[in-house]
Parts: structure tokens; sequence; C-alpha cells
């Protein structure tokens, strides 16, 4: 039988080198070990010395003791009156980087601690849970206060059981989270990809000596898919993302608020966005900027990306089909190319590559067909196809290329009867959600094809209609329902 | 190897720190909440160490937040926090044959994350599931060492609870495969291994065999 023996790997982790630390999986923890890898300039936890946590520490508590980290950042978002880190505001006379790494030093300690009447860290699973202290939201964001003790198990008074280890590890995690109008933690794995999405964080606060405020994002979403981008245009390959994961952690911790955002990015979502920020960055800039209500100008697009909420980016997210955006029907032209489309349909919407080259196969013949008509008529056929808000409009669109067909004398039929049926179905056996899918790629295939003669049409229509709006196009036989 | 199928309205699987404020759930059930799904059924707390292998696969509907009033015990005032809530739900578990009569009866109440998450057993079959590579998986947990990109967390596996309050036994990375809902989903959790595959749901199972023994 096939399976996991997870003994046999656990015993295999414990034998390995006594590393301090090692990586657990909790984002908070994971970060506070990026934290302290950048800062030491080492990538494996396993290559950390006890030298490079003292530095770390004396970094940390260096910065912790100022009054924009303790009472804004650290008390007012992440550690509500933390003892440990003298973030509580009665502390303020007696805080110092001093007693700061005291603080810091002695949780380390405990770290060669092997008290096996303690109960087992709930994080790692490796080590006595942490008894000096009582484990709520002040000494680990987001657990529950000492004030419900119902938030814990057997309403445990002692709070959550978390070990030295851990405890000391998410002390450092506000060094490598962005200061949005929340904190954001990026984790990532490969952990080696965390690393890369975290620097920037330290990069910026020792340049700055304050919280990294994300180059003014205001929307998490928005600067990881403009990280992603970046980080793949560097690598001069998408390759990286292969088999990442990316979690957001978007959460704000005070006394007055425990809010928390987590943001998964779907894999084969990561996966796209790289390939189209490698193979076509502008394209997808032009994809991008379909996503807000307005369309920016070139100068804008930066300010519109650092602070407005992005349809495109959201409907990733949702696992929500975003083709409408590849081009855009006001001005009939592709936003990019089929190779960009063919990708996110395979890759994201899980669209056969046979499937796939059909319908294109039956754009190219829709084309082949429409192509052959004078430009008013042209453009009937095309707005005909743009405005088929019913599964009835849209099949009545092919009967009427395939009469075309015969009355210009074209040799085949646009389609046999059973391409018909697969054309309906090509995404999948519900129909309500195919045909529309398949609507927009045969849409995106005619503007690719025949944007100038579409666009030259477009310009007649608007002086003989001196400027008709859209609801009027129905009195002509547009038919909007 | 018997499959038993659950299904409930409601369930939350509680990440392990994530609890003031906002309770998010995880997309599916850790190992600990099925080590408690078993002791309900046969009645007494079941460790892993007992089981020679055990797997499961789990589906749901949708998901939404819900406002719960939270009383704090030893005080008359209340809060309210938002919780996440999966709806619609179905729990396939694969676990040895001598787990049949324990499920046609269970002893107590089962629930797929808390008191309100209530679940009944709709089936009990004897399947033979077929050992087959690059096949998708879904609906489950995996080790984060498996290769497979999912959600990354720490997640207790299994729970002591010889003591007040219970104790974790382990804990681990584990990834989080939501089951996939289309095609490129099932491509990317495709695992290049052999694995157990259930074709009436069409998705491999990842067993857990031994899960451990002395921690």
């Amino acid at each position: 039988m096939s399976g996991v023996n997870l003994t046999r790997e656990q015993s295999e982790k414990r034998t390995q080198s006594g590393s301090l630390f090692y990586w657990t999986g909790h984002p908070f923890v994971d970060a506070g070990l990026v934290a302290i890898l950048l800062i030491a300039g080492k990538k494996k936890p396993e290559d950390l010395t006890v030298e490079d946590v003292e530095k770390a520490i004396s970094f940390a508590a260096e910065l912790y003791a100022t009054k924009e980290w303790s009472t804004k950042y650290i008390h007012g978002m992440i550690f509500p009156n933390s003892g440990i880190l003298m973030a509580n505001p009665s502390m303020g006379k007696k805080r110092s980087p001093t007693s700061i790494a005291e603080n810091l030093q002695s949780i380390f300690e405990e770290l060669k601690s092997s008290d096996n009447d303690s109960p087992t860290c709930v994080l790692c699973g490796r080590r006595p849970a942490y008894s000096k202290k009582d484990i709520y939201l002040s000494v680990f964001p987001l657990l529950g206060t000492g004030g419900v003790p119902n938030f814990f198990h057997s309403a445990n008074l002692r709070g959550a059981d978390i070990c030295a280890h851990c405890v000391f590890l998410a002390q450092f995690m506000p060094l490598i989270s962005y200061r949005l109008s929340r904190v954001l933690v990026i984790h990532a794995y490969p952990y080696e990809l965390m690393l890369e999405l975290s620097k920037e964080a330290l990069e910026d606060i020792k340049k700055s000596k304050l919280a990294s405020q994300a180059r003014g994002f205001r929307r998490p979403e928005n600067f990881l898919f403009h990280l992603v981008g970046e980080v793949t245009r560097k690598m001069e390959s998408s390759e990286f993302w292969e088999n990442a994961s990316v979690t957001l952690y978007y959460f704000i911790c005070n006394n007055q608020n425990q809010i928390l955002d987590l943001i998964h990015i779907p894999t084969p979502v990561l996966r796209f966005v790289a390939y189209a920020n490698y193979i076509d960055p502008m394209g997808w800039k032009r994809i991008v900027a379909m996503g807000w209500r307005v369309l920016p100008d070139e100068n804008d697009f930066d300010k519109f990306e650092r602070e407005r909420r992005n349809v495109v980016y959201s409907r990733l997210l949702n696992n929500e089909s975003i083709l409408s955006y590849f081009y855009n029907s006001k001005e009939r032209k592709v936003n990019t190319n089929w190779n960009l489309l063919a990708f996110y349909c395979q890759e994201v919407l899980g669209l056969d590559e046979k499937i796939l080259e059909f319908v294109k196969d039956v754009g190219d013949r829709i084309v082949e067909t429409i192509g052959m008509l004078p430009d008013h008529k042209l453009d009937d056929e095309v707005r005909s196809l743009e405005r088929a808000e019913k599964l009835y409009q849209f099949e009545a669109f092919f009967i009427r290329i395939e009469k075309l067909r015969q009355n210009l004398g074209i040799d085949k039929p646009l389609m046999t009867f059973d391409e018909f049926a697969r054309i309906l179905m090509a995404y999948g056996e519900d129909v309500s959600i195919s045909w529309k899918t398949v609507k927009n790629l045969l849409l995106f295939r005619i503007y690719e094809k025949l944007h100038d003669r579409l666009m030259k049409s477009a310009e007649l229509d608007k002086i003989e209609e001196f400027g008709a709006d859209e609801s009027e196009y129905s009195i002509y036989g547009g038919g909007n329902e | 190897m018997i499959r038993v199928k659950i299904k409930s309205w409601t369930a939350s699987f509680r990440y392990p720190t994530f609890q003031s404020g906002y309770q998010p759930t995880l997309p599916v059930p850790p190992l600990s909440t099925i080590q408690g799904i078993l002791s309900a059924a046969r009645g007494e707390v079941v460790s892993f160490t007992e089981i020679p292998f055990v797997g499961y696969v789990f589906k749901s509907g949708g998901r939404g937040v819900d406002l719960e009033r939270i009383y704090a015990l030893g005080k008359t005032e209340t809060d309210v926090i938002k919780r996440e809530v999966l709806f619609d739900n179905t729990l396939y578990l694969y676990l040895p044959d001598e787990w049949e009569n324990y499920f046609r009866r269970p002893r107590y109440q089962l629930l797929l994350g808390r008191s309100s998450d209530m679940a009944t057993v709709e089936s009990v079959e004897k399947v033979k599931l077929e050992e087959k590579t690059n096949v998708p998986v879904g609906g489950t947990i995996v080790p984060a060492t498996s290769g497979l990109p999912g959600l990354v967390h720490a997640l207790p596996v299994e729970f002591d609870y010889s003591t007040i309050p219970r104790r974790a036994r382990m804990a681990r990375p584990f990834t989080v495969l939501p089951f996939p809902r289309n095609n490129a989903q099932r491509k990317r959790q495709t695992y290049g291994g052999k694995l157990l595959y259930d074709s009436e749901i069409n998705i491999g199972v990842w067993i857990y065999e031994g899960l451990h023994g002395k921690v």
C-alpha cells in the first residue's frame, strides 16, 4: 500500500545536525526565521550561529525601543501590550534596547530547556511549551486574550502551548512584514521564495529605520502581483514559480481589533501572472488596466496599482474567469497575443489544448467568412456575437455564418453537427458557463485578426450615428436584453 | 479497506493560532479532526498508533462568514466574532475493515469541527482501490515535503487527551490541498509517486500509515 510514514520522517528530521532553528509551517514563526536569516545574510536555518542570533537581537531591540516602532507599530498593530518587546505604553520609561534585548535573550536561553513535563508545542511539535509566560495575543498575534479563557482548549489559563523557539522567532516577524493599512506577512514555500519576497522589507528598514511601507501600496494583492512580475523579470524565467505556494496574511492585532484576511494565491494563478510578465509585460499591463473602472493613462497606471482594488486580481484570487479582460470590446482590439491567452486557458481554466486549438480553428473559419463582407456588414456580424447574451442568440450567430458561407460560395461548411455540439460544451458540461467562455475566445480571435477593419467601420459608425449611445443600438436590431 | 461517507451541513476547522476577532477555517480538516471523529465513533480516545492506515478526502460546496456571539467564561459581557464556515460538506474516510461496525453505530455524535457542525454517516462500503502513479490529490493534507503546491501551514497531528487541557502529541508543516474543481487544479495537484486511486470520486487518496510511534 502506498502511504507516508511520518514516524520515519520525524526521526530523520531529529537526527539532522542540531540546528538552532527550523521551519515550522507557521507564517509568523517562519517570518521571524526569515528575518534572522536575512540579517545574517544566510539562506538555511542550519547555517545560523549563536552570533547571528545575537546580531539579530541587537538589530531588533534597537528598532523596537523607538517610539515609531514600539507604540505605533508593535503595540498598535501586532503585539498589543507586549511585555517581551516592552511595547506596553506603561513601560515607556523603562523601555530601552538593552532591556528588550535581555528579554529576547532570556527566551532564546529557554531553547535549551528540556522540560518533559510541559506539553508539546502545538506549532512545531518538537519542544516543550514555553512556561515563563502565559501565551496570549500580546506574545503571539491573533491568539485569544487572557480575559476570554474559552478561546483556548479546556479554557487553559496559560493560553496556547507554544514553545520558546516559536515564541522567540515570532518576535522578529515585524522585521520582514510590510506595513500597509494593516500588517502584511508573505508566507511562501519553498522557503527560498519567502526570503526573496520578504527581503525588501528588511532593506527598507536598513535605509530608513522604519517599517517598510511596501512602496506605498495600499492593497496586499496588488503589491504581491507587482512583486511576482518584478522577480520574474529579474530572474528572466517564470519557472521560479513552478509548484510555489504563496499565502498572504494581512492582519491587525491590537486591543480594539483583531482582523485577518488570509489570501491564498492559487498556484496556477501565480504561474500565469509570472508567465504573463515574462512573455508580454505590456500586454499584461493592458489586461490589468481593464480591471479598474476608469482606464488609467500611461502615467496613472502606477498610482492606480498602488491605491485601487483591481477586478482582474480579485477574479483571479476567487477562481473566476478573466477571459473578457483579454480584449477591449470598446476599441475592438486585443490586449495581448493568442499565446498568452492559450496559456491562461490551459493553466488557470484547465481547458484542454486540443479543445483550444479547435476553438481557434473555428474562430479562423469565422474570420475567413466575415472577412469577405463589406465593412458595414462585417460590423453587423461581429456586433451580433458581441451582443449574444443568451444561448439561443449565440447559436443563431453560427447559423447565420453558415448561411453566409453558402451565399459567398465557400467550399466547406463552418462546422459539422458534432463540432457544433463540441463548441457549445468546450468548457465543460455546464453549457451555461461553457458557451460564454467560447464566445470570449472567438471574439478575441476575431479582434486579433480583423482589428484594423473593425476600427475603420467603427469610425464610420461614429460619423453616421452622431454619437448614438449603446441603448439606441437595440432600435436598429442589436437586441439588448 | 472500507470507505465511510460522512455528510454535514456546516463545518469549520480552526487554524491553530487564529482565534481572536476572526476565525478562518481551513479548507479541509487536519488530522487531529480525523482523530476526533474516529474517537467519537468508537466511543473512546483513539490514537493513530493503533490504526494501520488512514486516509481521507473532503469536499465542500462553498464557504461563508457567520457572526457569532462569544460568552466569556466567568463574565457577564459578551462579544461578537466572525467565523468562517464551510457548507454542504462530504468527508470520505478510508480505514481498515474493523472500523465498519463503529461507523454503522457511532457511539457519540460525529462532528466536522465544533459541536454545532453535526454530521451523519451516509454509507459504509468495502472498497478496493487501485494503485496508480500521476494522479491528482485533493480534499486532504499532505506533508509539506511532498512537493505539491497548496497552502502550507503548521498543523497538529494528534492530541493526548489523558490530561486536561489536552496536549499536542505531534505537529508538522502540511500542505493543505482543497478538492480540485477544474482540470487546471487537477493538473497542478498531480502527485508523481504511487497513490491509491478512488475512481468513483476521481481522486488519489493520500494514505498515512503508522502515523507515529514514539514521539
